[in-house]
């Protein structure tokens, strides 16, 4: 019995070990990570930019949230309560050097330099760390105006810094395919050409990151009794502040609104366990499509539903991508590694 | 060099830095669990190919074996990356019970500090309910000018990114509103405060009156008795109710002074006197 329940542990400690091998270290195609990197990159920009009209009216002296309101606000007990968004001593920002508008106005010109550098994939591994860290200056100078879309944002920031993701679309590609061509060292295309077990491990975390983060929707949903009796939709479509189009017009199509309601909440719960399935992939990033683009319409959350379907990005296979985007496979791409798709 | 320079103000530095070792601890002695397992795993896992090429000489059996140390370093740090991301997802779920909430807190320095945690967001309105959208914040003339006076702080339109920042600004004060309490009037009291004192300093008068109201929804099943509460107008005075309400001013010294009004339920009018 002993050796039984023996040889059973044993060969799952086995099956798990060779399983998680397989899953995260089977290197893998570096284009899904450089194609987020100038997605995420893109989304990253436009999230400093949007600070560029407002800058001292929320963080200066005189803003809505100056330092002390923000410092302030910074107490443990905050947590125990449930308030959100309640600052920590952790949260660092560069903000906090600067003491006068220009102070903040050069600090933010250094962001969107560095954001612009990452996106070009201009130094891409030390950019990509550097735009996290701009990014996170944003959110934690002022967590309570934090938006739902930022935890995505510096959590695929945060994964991309795994993978090498200036091999392609990319200013490094473009020096590198240069220099290649100078010195004709074959090192140079070594190092450029074949998979990468950081490409796999970035991209991996970024799949398991979105799994989760639509489960907790899920579930969190299902918490809510307005999605039980599926009123859900017609409390978003009713909120007249948020919303971007007006479908009040659904108010007396109780089936329809119903039928939304439990659709949305049957989706989130299955996309993270079906997505894992070959077959099933791309009809789910096509659901994927029409369940949040709506959603998307009915909040008025455009920057969260576009972050959440770039970083679902991540679930298309390599193969794919490359079809879509005309490119040779990289075995084939020799000397080309890195470059930017041909044009047949 | 470390990134003391980055808080303020810098005397809280010492205290912090020791929360925060506190919290590293905290953190190890949870994660020693994981460590255990980790081992156990790397026991039962069969030895890692780098590549059948490399089997063959002993050079190379070497470096399999340091990438086999490297695999298993990555391995645990994924292992707990992972764990922390749980933990923070699943509590953001409220209420949470007591264990969530303590681990949360226990993995939020390495969360907060990367934003991964949604830290009570509601997710894209997870769970909609009446108290969890559309408030926003006015700041009226103090005293009022007119009938139905305009609010002294330009809200952008709600296609614009910084109109989400004023909708979670306004829901953070109606939060701090809607709790009981010193340390909640406090908190609102401190916001209330800065976005007065933004309106003082911009628009250069003596007082405002910072209101957080809270915009209902229309009822989509509503019954006849009631058709008269619930006008067919989303923006009807009816819609309205009042979280948080406090009167700002500048006082002599040049101070930003605040006093709050009412609160949930209770609104009366601003005392002009400020007592």
């Amino acid at each position: 019995m002993s050796d039984t329940s023996g040889n059973y542990f044993s060969k799952l400690g086995e099956a798990i070990g060779q399983t998680w091998n397989r899953f995260w270290f089977t290197p893998a195609d570096a284009l899904p990570a450089c194609v987020l990197r100038l997605l995420v990159g893109s989304i990253a920009l436009v999230y400093v930019l949007t600070f560029s009209g407002d800058l001292v009216t929320w963080f200066g002296p005189h803003g809505l949230l100056p330092e002390q309101t923000v410092l302030s606000l910074n107490s443990p007990e905050g947590r125990a309560t449930g308030e959100s968004n309640v600052v920590t001593h952790y949260r660092l920002s560069y903000f906090y050097l600067a003491e006068s508008a220009t102070g903040l106005y050069l600090w933010h010109i250094l962001g969107v330099v560095v954001a612009a550098a990452f996106t070009a994939g201009f130094y891409s591994r030390v950019t990509n760390v550097l735009t996290l860290v701009v990014v996170l200056s944003y959110v934690n100078r002022a967590p309570m105006i934090a938006g739902h879309m930022d935890p995505l944002l510096t959590a695929t920031l945060f994964y991309l810094c795994f993978a090498p993701t200036g091999r392609y679309f990319a200013v490094d590609a473009w020096l590198r395919r240069r220099r290649a061509a100078r010195q004709a060292h074959p090192a140079w295309e070594r190092k450029t050409n074949g998979d990468s077990i950081g490409a796999n491990i970035g991209i991996r975390m970024i799949q398991v990151h979105v799994c989760m983060f639509c489960l907790m929707m899920g579930l969190t949903k299902l918490a809510g009794q307005t999605w039980w009796m599926g009123e859900a939709m017609w409390v978003l479509i009713a909120q007249s502040d948020s919303r971007l189009i007006d479908l009040t017009f659904l108010r007396d199509n109780a089936l329809v609104i119903n039928a939304w309601t439990h659709a949305v909440v049957l989706f989130e719960l299955v996309f993270p366990i079906l997505i894992w399935k070959p077959l099933a992939r791309p009809l789910l990033l096509v659901l994927g499509l029409v369940v949040w683009l709506p959603l998307m319409l009915v909040t008025g959350l455009i920057g969260f539903y576009v972050m959440l379907l770039i970083a679902c990005l991540a679930f298309l296979p390599p193969e794919a991508m490359r079809r879509c985007l005309r490119m040779e496979p990289p075995a084939a791409a020799g000397s080309l590694a890195g470059a930017a798709p041909t044009s047949a | 060099m470390g990134f003391g320079f980055l808080f303020a103000p810098a005397r809280k530095f010492l205290l912090l830095r020791a929360a925060s070792l506190w919290l590293v601890w905290k953190l190890v002695l949870t994660c020693a669990p994981l460590a255990l397992l980790s081992r156990a795993i790397r026991a039962h896992c069969p030895r890692f190919d780098m590549s059948k090429r490399s089997q063959t000489d002993e050079c190379n059996d070497a470096t399999a074996g340091s990438a086999q140390t490297g695999r298993s370093v990555i391995s645990l740090l994924l292992a707990i990356h992972w764990c922390v991301i749980f933990v923070v997802l699943a509590a953001n779920l409220f209420p949470r019970s007591v264990l969530l909430d303590r681990l949360a807190g226990i993995m939020r320095p390495y969360a907060g500090t990367l934003h991964l945690d949604p830290d009570g967001q509601t997710y894209h309105l997870t769970h909609p309910s009446e108290i969890h959208d559309d408030h926003l914040i006015e700041v009226l003339p103090d005293p009022p000018a007119g009938a139905e006076p305009k609010s002294l702080l330009k809200i952008p339109p709600r296609y614009a990114p910084s109109f989400q920042r004023h909708k979670m600004l306004a829901r953070t004060l109606a939060t701090f509103g809607y709790l009981d309490g010193p340390q909640a009037d406090s908190r609102a009291g401190e916001l209330a405060k800065a976005i007065g004192g933004h309106v003082i300093f911009r628009q250069r008068v003596p007082s405002v009156t910072v209101r957080c109201r809270h915009h209902r929804i229309p009822l989509r099943d509503v019954p006849p008795a009631e058709a008269a509460n619930n006008p067919p107008d989303p923006y009807h005075e009816a819609y309205f109710d009042d979280v948080y309400q406090a009167r700002v001013w500048r006082a002599d010294d040049g101070s930003i002074q605040v006093l709050k009004t009412s609160g949930r339920g209770e609104v009366a009018a601003p005392d002009r006197d400020g007592e």
